[in-house]
């Protein structure tokens, strides 16, 4: 390192240490409240529960996991995250997707456009989850006032209470929250992708679909997977859209691996069975995680969250 | 001539797709947010009527006055400004000096640290609460500002960090030369001549940092035990918890936690956008 070159020997020692005291209020955090709770958690689904505790007297091996293959709650659980996270991927995907290239056009009140789909991005998810609450509100609500206008029902449907409908509702409030992240990030690649190649393309006569599978999509191809594998993972992980409003029910229909986690840690006491069951969620986001890890460090990753 | 107006025809026309489409779009992002704003200032008669209106037809504040005076509101609106900006400090301080080390020093187990901060951001918190609830009880901190602060700068160091190093990566490294040259050591450099210089990206992960913990929601319900504690957050989901929901006072709450954060972000968002972006269109 240059900065090193103009030390005098002789502090070369103490200069050593500094970036390790740089990197060691931080690092020192991430390791107590990241890395231990991680291990510790693997760890202790191995375990036997105690009393209001996360045990880790009695090794059991695989008896948590065992009785997790017997519990029906928790393959309907599976079901419904495979669900959510590809239905919340694949839309938040497509509005992106197609916001972004609408935005990348030139029209008049581009910016104005644009702030505005970015404004789920930073309201609170408790406040985008109860406003979508309210506007679900099987009487007074806005959502089935429209429908009832234009007739497509007569009596409203219960959206977040049905067992038909408690999923997809989840689904639609956590594309509107996650959506304009993928807005912003294919945006920014779209707007680096080469305009002369389209000129060059026009110039040999190619249509406006041959230019979109043939430039605008290759060309946004890193981001695009970097995107999805982010959202895949941030997805996977989401608690409290789910939480807040409709807390997995009604009878499981909408319960997801980390509420129905939380359920059993906090609400059953049952702290080292939650944690096998975060570890079966771990051990299937874990592979995701890998390949972006590995993706990232063959540097053709996107280092964003 | 004919070719012409047939050009112009199409421009037109693609015009007013892009505007109907875009418009279609922007809708649905942004109603939920005008909603719960135009529902705040509604009276509970204009609330419960079968034939909704967004514009109201008498705005009122009533519902704003209800929450500050007769609920625990005012006392969880502190505690999340406590919260969030103690967060805030503690985040910048760490992540300045963190991404520091790792952008101008090569060390032993500089590729793990950084393998490790991408990774961090890929946990499940579900599995991770179980163990920092324990580990706060057994600290006797539950209920403690400390916890939640602990916790939220936590969750903001790995991706501020990794913002803020590929920042300084970008900067000239010869002001930072000629001050250790001069003596300076590396922390009255960081001072002096790196944070001046980051101050656009460090803004924009203080903001960042801030709307985390402002919205945290997950922690604050654990890591919090009783009522005058509380963050708005959690107090929130409570309000709904119980019999009737009264939607007038609880919009209007979640207005006033969510205005501020986005006139923030309509303000500050071209370096929110491109520090989020940043290595996106390096490729």
């Amino acid at each position: 390192m240059e900065i090193k070159k103009a030390v005098k020997p002789r502090r070369k020692i103490i200069k050593n240490i500094h970036p390790y005291i740089l990197i060691f209020p931080g690092f020192f955090l991430i390791c107590l409240i990241l890395v231990y709770p991680l291990a510790r958690g693997i760890l202790s689904s191995f375990f036997a529960q105690e009393f209001m505790s996360l045990g880790l007297k009695k090794f059991v091996g695989l008896l948590q996991y065992k009785r997790l293959a017997g519990d029906p709650s928790f393959w309907m659980t599976l079901k419904n995250t495979a669900i959510w996270v590809v239905a919340v991927v694949v839309f938040q995907y497509l509005f992106g997707l197609s916001s972004a290239l609408l935005l990348n056009r030139e029209f008049r009140g581009r910016g104005v456009f644009r702030s505005l789909i970015l404004i789920p991005w930073v309201v609170p998810t408790i406040a985008g989850a109860l406003s979508w609450q309210w506007i679900f509100d099987w009487q007074f609500g806005v959502l089935n006032y429209v429908l009832k206008t234009i007739g497509v029902t007569a009596r409203g449907f219960d959206w977040l209470g049905s067992i038909d409908l408690a999923l997809p509702s989840v689904i639609s409030v956590a594309v509107w929250k996650g959506g304009p992240f993928v807005t912003i990030m294919l945006l920014a690649a779209l707007q680096a992708v080469d305009r002369q190649l389209y000129e060059v393309a026009e110039l040999d006569g190619a249509g406006m679909l041959s230019k979109f599978w043939h430039i605008t999509m290759p060309g946004i191809k890193e981001v695009t997977i970097t995107s999805i594998l982010l959202r895949i993972i941030w997805t996977f992980n989401q608690f409290d859209i789910v939480n807040i409003m409709t807390n997995g029910g009604p009878a499981n229909a909408s319960m997801i691996l980390p509420v129905y986690t939380y359920l059993t840690a906090f609400s059953f006491n049952e702290l080292n069975y939650a944690a096998a069951i975060a570890c079966v969620g771990l051990l299937i986001i874990g592979v995701v995680g890998v390949y972006y890890i590995v993706r990232n460090s063959r540097g053709m990753g996107v280092k964003v969250k | 001539m004919t070719t012409g107006i047939k050009r112009k025809l199409y421009e037109i026309s693609g015009r007013t797709f892009t505007y109907i489409a875009i418009s279609i779009i922007t809708i649905f992002f942004v109603f939920p947010f005008l909603w719960m704003v135009s529902t705040s200032i509604k009276p509970a008669t204009e609330i419960f009527t079968p034939v909704p209106t967004i514009i109201p037809r008498a705005s009122t504040v009533a519902n704003y006055i209800y929450i500050f005076a007769k609920t625990i509101f005012p006392t969880t609106l502190k505690n999340s400004v406590i919260v969030a900006v103690s967060t805030t400090a503690v985040t910048l301080v760490f992540s300045v000096f963190f991404a520091y080390g790792l952008a101008r020093f090569r060390f032993k187990g500089r590729t793990f640290v950084l393998n490790l901060l991408i990774l961090t951001q890929m946990f499940p918190l579900s599995l991770l609460i179980i163990v920092i609830f324990t580990i706060f009880v057994k600290l006797n901190l539950i209920d403690n500002y400390i916890a939640l602060i602990v916790s939220h700068c936590t969750f903001a160091i790995p991706f501020s960090t990794i913002m803020l190093k590929s920042y300084f990566d970008d900067m000239p490294i010869e002001l930072e030369e000629a001050a250790a040259i001069d003596g300076c050591t590396p922390y009255g450099t960081i001072f002096r001549i790196v944070i001046p210089l980051a101050s656009p990206a460090i803004v924009a992960m203080g903001i960042f940092a801030y709307i985390l913990s402002w919205g945290e929601y997950m922690m604050s319900l654990s890591l919090i035990r009783s009522e005058a504690m509380r963050t708005v957050p959690v107090q929130l989901s409570f309000m709904i918890g119980f019999m009737e929901v009264q939607w007038g006072p609880l919009m209007a709450a979640a207005t006033v936690i969510t205005l501020p954060v986005v006139i923030v972000f309509i303000f500050f968002q071209k370096y929110m956008i491109s520090g989020m972006t940043m290595g996106a269109v390096k490729g």
